[in-house]
């Protein structure tokens, strides 16, 4: 049936304001702080897995890449996952990558190209997914999306082994009001904007499916060409949490992706322990 | 053809025979997009050696006939035969939308009749023959539908589709890929390793055809991404269909839409949302070409008749033969077999005996196609149907109407919808389900082609498939295919004014008929074209309707089919005209470089002139621009003009003014580096190096600026450049100027200004009649004399622009000012206020209240000061200038403290901490001054004010100084030294005619005499 901006589910991809309060009830173990999460850790130790247009490898807020590839077509036909030294299609990889080294210099950042300039094909998207899967990255952004349905569940199945498999996907809402995946699947982190300047800053969001939000508007990156600049969209908040979940699992190891997503609620701004 | 004058059928000629208007034979050709089909024998050298001349002929006789009769139902054009091969055209003399489609149909049945013929062969002779064919779509050149009698057409199009049938397996077809992305929908074809073919560069794609299936849209719609923003459209049509079910009646529901509107996409909505609901429903359409009148209904009754199961027509009718008797020749081919009467009659009975009490919806496509017969029937049947529950969905263009005006009105039982375009917000959420994976970024791009669509879900889905296959610019081939097609249906008049129109971004037709005397269209042609969308109405010129095109697509398709040389040929005459009408050089120069450009391309011979013509104007456009103070247009205009004309060094030198002006510092070093490349022209060199000492002044210091100028001043002087005369005293005047020697930069800039004629130094020549007049009021010259000469000044200058206007009045108010002229000054800076406003001077809007305050001042009106300092200050705060703020800071703090508000003055002085005294003496001194006479101290302060003013010859600004320490001593009970101090003062605003200065001694005065008494 047809779908307007009127009639989709109410969802919140971006917030204009400070999400409500949300109070921790009684009988959790710890009391929430901001600091235990992340302070102190440099991310070191974390494999962090940009899937996007490449990255520009020794850009100078990048720095050095663990390994660069590519999702190209193999002999059959079939796409496949090979080395690649052709840097950043569009310069949106680079930025994310540039995002998370901030949060995190210390971790480790590899690269598998899907996107060509800002656009890309899902099927080479759920490769991209399964071989960073069966390498065991810690950490995947994902600041992109796709809105074909047909690949919906094998994405979800994808999502749900990363889950279990220990591989964290940060993945970034849509811009528009548009149902589109993997973001909306409850087995990974899904990102959305707000605007407020801190980039340490993010929120939790009481009503899903966007479960965080991290700052988004004129966030400071890196794009291609070693040049610098201002971008917005939640392509950019995706790695601030992307960064923040590299730092909390350098600290602490041992955690899965449904205790880092608990500890990412518990340290989120608005939420506060139950006076 | 048609007569462009008095519209009568003529052939060929070069005057209408029946009312003489010449008709000119250059418009014959037009650019377009056509698809060539090359079809050629496999194996005929072979044939020649096994057959006898005699019957090889016979066998290549029938072969050709095939062929041709194939060709020519699909609508083709064979336009020759070479050899054994067939070359023909689709798209000429007519451009059909689908033409694309109709060559691959044509090869489809081609390699079916050559299977059939071939059966006959081996009968006959015990062999057959086969045919490789191959397609290509492109733009070529042609002769124009309305005047063509012959078809040639020429370009590389039709090598290709030549280099493609050499490449086809025999009984292959292999199709170019503009050609498959065109007909994709409707065919099944593989992807082959590109050809690769000499002379060519980029290999080529090429697609082998499997199946091409009947009944199918040429281009694959996006119906797998959810339908957006039509809601209210199917609640309605779920509401017509709810009434007929209810009423047991018929009912015709017209959607309207220009084509790619989504019309069909509602219906299959429709269609899906009723079948999900157990309520049947049947499609079928009218075709653009072939099919028998009444086309649509075989559709329909083949599909009633396979829903009740039986079969067969005379199973289903076995009860009334003569129904399936009078059906049998609709279902054939759409025919009626019998008189229509009878055949609307069996319809109608079809449909009574079909139909159950569910109801049916019949949707009928692209009715604009469909024959008057068939649209009779569907409105017999709305008047005659009873007791069945039939709603029709007709899917039309507006086109539709041209041949039934009262189409979907005026009938009981029929209700008509127009489909409208997307908004952009619905559009954007359309181009984001179209994209498969994306990035989530804000990008110019999407918001480029969401843009362009104008709203039309199919023109966005092909945009964004165009992008997708990394195509970024232009038209795509489908839509251009379309919009030609629509274009090629309008009367020969029609399109030929719109070809001239489509020179402009918006036109009155007063224009085009000056223009184009011998196009002349009425104003109910006017209306047609405006009923149809492809122009629309766009305010009024002097009191003239003006109009522009309906979409920018619409425009680029007609441009687009223009020849280059046609081109090249109108903009030099619009370039004329305007330039007849003393219109902008920016209009004149902009045609003359667009035909520049094409000339380039073709190689004209006159290609170079036209680029230094177009450079000509380009460049005068850009001193307008710069004399009119709008750097960034000014800048845009200059380096289109080098574009053309790479050596234009006086245009490089005024870009160089522009870049600095702007801030781009690096582009203004880049060209200063070519600019004294330029070795053996001494000038452009001596200008290249001034230029950069003023660029790089902050770092490199007013002394290398001074030794500069003087190293370049003999240079111009020998080649008598005025220009660079003008800069030179231009320079020298400021760099005395900021040393405070009044007199010396005075005569610095007059001399300036006799150089500075030369258009060219427009720019300079704000800036040097603003020095002067600043000089003239700061400097020692006598208020009266000084104002004498602002007066001059404005008479030969004012008019020149808004910028030179702003230069000289601003200072010539505070002249008038002292000289008790209050309203005058104040009315002066008023209009100044506004010129900047209009120019968008961010700094100059700031300056004009600092200079108003101080007219206040003198003035005696000191809220009023107040209020116009405030506002300047907050305007250097918000522009982030330190300096200027602090200015008008200090005269702020004295508005303030003469209002009695001491410590509030004394907050504002210590606010300023931009001002030096190492670099600002005047300033620095009139702030300390004003801080001791606030706090009554006689001490270093107000000793450091007197001495940094003893050496400057600023008689006013001494006399201020003066002023305050007189009122300082004179309130620590120094007497004699107030007294004195007085007397200097009035001394010095006696020198100025300073009256406002004198006035304000003479009351201190004579409040001090009056206490002594």
């Amino acid at each position: 049936m047809p779908v307007s901006a009127d009639t989709l589910p109410r969802l919140s991809w971006y917030t204009q304001d400070r999400p409500e309060q949300v109070r921790v009830s009684a009988g959790w173990p710890a009391a929430p702080v901001e600091d235990w999460a992340a302070s102190g850790a440099t991310g070191a130790g974390v494999r962090v897995c940009v899937v996007d247009s490449g990255v520009e490898d020794g850009h100078e807020l990048v720095g050095q890449l663990a390994g660069a590839y590519s999702v190209e077509p193999g002999p059959e036909g079939s796409p496949r996952v090979v080395p690649d030294n052709r840097g950043d299609s569009s310069g949106h990889g680079t930025a994310c990558a540039s995002v998370i080294r901030r949060f995190a210099p210390g971790c480790e950042l590899v690269s598998v190209r899907v996107l060509g300039g800002f656009f890309g094909s899902s099927e080479n998207l759920i490769t991209a997914l399964r071989w960073v899967i069966d390498n065991g990255f810690d950490v995947v952004n994902l600041s992109l999306s796709t809105s074909k349905r047909t690949f919906g569940t094998a994405l979800r199945e994808l999502t749900d082994d990363a889950y279990f498999n220990r591989t964290l996907i940060v993945a970034s809402a849509h811009n528009m009001k548009v149902e589109s995946f993997p973001w909306r699947f409850s087995s990974v982190v899904s990102v959305g904007s707000h605007a407020e300047a801190d980039p340490w800053l993010y929120y939790y969001n009481p009503a899903p499916p966007v479960e965080f939000y991290a700052g988004g508007v004129n966030v400071p990156v890196a794009w291609k060409g070693g040049a610098r600049t201002l971008c917005s969209g939640n392509s950019f908040a995706t790695p601030r949490i992307a960064g923040i979940c590299a730092l909390i699992l350098s600290k602490y190891p041992e955690l899965t992706p449904f205790q880092v997503k608990t500890a990412l609620y518990l340290s989120a701004a608005n939420v506060r322990e139950q006076p | 053809m048609t007569c462009l004058s008095c519209g009568a059928d003529i052939v060929s000629v070069r005057f209408c025979p029946h009312c003489g208007t010449p008709q000119n034979g250059d418009r014959g050709e037009v650019r377009k997009i056509v698809t060539v089909l090359f079809c050629d024998l496999s194996g005929s050298t072979e044939m020649s050696r096994l057959f006898d001349p005699e019957s090889l002929r016979a066998i290549l006789l029938r072969y050709f006939e095939l062929m041709r009769s194939c060709l020519i139902r699909h609508g083709g054009t064979v336009e020759k035969y070479i050899g054994d091969a067939v070359m023909a055209v689709f798209g000429v003399p007519t451009v059909h939308e689908d033409d694309a489609l109709r060559s691959v149909r044509a090869a489809w049945e081609m390699r079916e009749a050559i299977g059939r013929l071939n059966e006959e062969l081996v009968r006959e002779i015990g062999c057959g023959i086969a045919i490789r064919i191959g397609v290509n779509t492109g733009e070529v050149v042609a002769v124009d539908a309305a005047t063509g009698d012959h078809t040639f057409v020429a370009g590389e199009t039709v090598n290709m589709a030549a280099r493609l049938e050499q490449h086809a397996t025999p009984g292959g077809i292999l199709l170019g890929a503009e050609t498959y992305r065109m007909v994709a929908g409707a065919v099944t074809a593989e992807a082959v390793p590109p050809l690769q073919v000499r002379g060519r560069a980029e290999p080529l794609p090429a697609w082998r055809v499997q199946v091409v299936r009947a009944h199918e849209p040429p281009v694959r719609r996006r119906f797998d991404v959810p339908l957006i923003d039509r809601e209210r459209e199917l609640r309605q049509l779920s509401l017509l269909l709810e009434g007929v079910r209810q009423d047991r009646g018929c009912h015709v529901c017209t959607i309207f839409g220009d084509p790619g509107m989504g019309k069909s996409r509602l219906a299959h909505e429709f269609v899906m949302a009723c079948q999900s609901a157990g309520a049947p429903a049947v499609s079928s359409g009218c075709s653009p070409y072939g099919g028998g009148t009444l086309a649509p209904f075989d559709g329909v009754l083949s599909a009633l008749i396979e829903a009740t199961g039986t079969g067969s027509l005379a199973e289903t009718f076995a009860e009334t033969p003569q129904v399936a008797t009078a059906l049998a020749g609709v279902l054939r081919d759409g025919a009626p077999g019998l008189a229509v009467d009878d055949t609307f009659w069996a319809v109608r009975e079809a449909f009574s005996a079909l139909v159950d009490d569910r109801g049916i919806v019949v949707v009928l496509d692209d009715l604009q196609w469909a024959s008057p017969t068939a649209l009779d029937l569907i409105t017999t049947l709305t008047e005659s149907l009873h007791e069945v529950a039939v709603l029709f969905v007709c899917l039309a263009r507006f086109e539709l109407l041209d041949a039934r005006p009262q189409w979907g009105g005026g009938q009981l039982g029929t209700t008509s919808i127009v489909l409208r375009p997307l908004s952009d917000e619905h559009a954007h959420l359309l181009a984001a389900q179209l994209s498969d994976v994306s990035a989530h970024l804000s990008d110019a791009e999407t918001e480029r082609l969401v843009t362009t669509a104008e709203g039309n879900p199919f023109f966005l889905e092909q945009l964004m498939a165009m992008r997708a296959e990394g195509h970024a610019e232009g038209v795509p081939p489908s839509l251009r295919a379309l919009l030609a097609a629509r274009l090629d249906l309008l009367p020969a008049q029609h399109l030929e004014w719109l070809r001239w129109a489509a020179f402009f971004d918006r036109f009155v037709p007063s224009r085009i008929a000056e223009l184009a005397p011998d196009v002349r269209i009425t104003d109910a042609d006017l209306h047609h074209l405006v009923s149809r969308r492809f122009v629309e109405p766009d305010g009024r010129l002097h009191g003239e309707a003006r109009y522009r095109f309906g979409s920018s697509q619409i425009r680029d398709v007609i441009y687009a089919a223009l020849p280059k040389k046609l081109r090249v040929e109108r903009h030099l005459r619009i370039a004329g005209w305007l330039r007849d009408r003393r219109q902008s050089d920016a209009d004149v120069g902009a045609h003359l470089e667009t035909a520049a450009g094409y000339s380039a391309e073709l190689r004209m011979p006159d290609a170079a002139s036209l680029a230094l013509a177009a450079g000509a104007h380009l460049d005068r456009a850009g001193r307008t621009a710069l004399s009119l103070g709008d750097m960034y247009r000014a800048r845009s205009f200059f380096e289109r003009a080098l574009a053309l004309v790479p050596d234009r060094l006086d245009t490089m030198v005024a870009l160089v003014d522009v870049l600095a002006a702007v801030g781009a510092t690096e582009s203004a070093d880049r060209l200063l580096d070519e600019l004294e490349a330029s070795s053996g022209r001494p000038v452009p060199a001596a200008h290249g190096r001034l230029q950069r000492a003023v660029l790089h002044l902050a770092e490199r210091g007013m002394d290398h600026l001074v030794a500069v100028t003087e190293q370049t001043l003999p240079i111009f002087r020998q080649e008598n450049d005025h220009v660079g005369l003008a800069r030179c005293w231009l320079r020298l005047g400021q760099a005395n100027q900021v040393r405070y020697r009044f007199d010396e930069a005075r005569q610095r800039f007059e001399q300036a200004l006799t150089f500075s004629h030369d258009p060219t130094a427009r720019l300079e020549l704000a800036t040097i009649l603003g020095g002067l007049a600043y000089c003239l009021w700061q400097g020692p010259e006598p208020s009266g004399a000084a104002l004498r000469r602002c007066d001059e000044l404005v008479e030969q200058y004012a008019g020149l622009s808004k910028a030179t206007r702003v230069a000289i009045e601003s200072p010539r108010a505070l002249l008038c000012a002292m000289r008790g002229r209050h309203d005058d000054a104040r009315r002066t800076l008023r209009d100044a206020a506004r010129i900047t406003h209009e120019m968008g001077h961010v700094t100059a809007g700031a300056t004009i209240p600092v200079f108003l305050g101080k007219v206040e001042l003198l003035a005696g009106d000191f809220a009023a000061a107040e209020r116009a300092l405030s506002t300047s200050r907050a305007a250097f705060d918000d522009i982030g200038d330190g300096l200027m703020r602090d200015t008008a800071t200090i005269d702020l703090a004295r508005a303030v403290y003469l209002q009695g508000r001491r410590s509030e003055a004394l907050e504002w002085l210590d606010s300023c901490e931009n001002l030096t005294e190492g670099l600002f003496p005047m300033d620095a001194a009139l702030l300390a001054s004003l801080r001791a006479r606030i706090r009554s101290e006689p001490g270093a302060q107000l000793e450091r004010a007197l001495t940094l003013t003893a050496g400057v010859p600023s008689p006013q600004c001494r006399g201020t100084v003066l002023l305050d320490a007189a009122h300082v001593f004179r309130s620590t009970g120094r007497g004699s030294d107030a007294t004195s101090a007085l007397r200097q003062a009035r001394d010095c605003f006696a020198a100025k005619e300073d009256l406002a200065g004198l006035a304000v001694t003479a009351s201190v005065q004579a409040r001090w005499d009056a206490r002594e008494r």
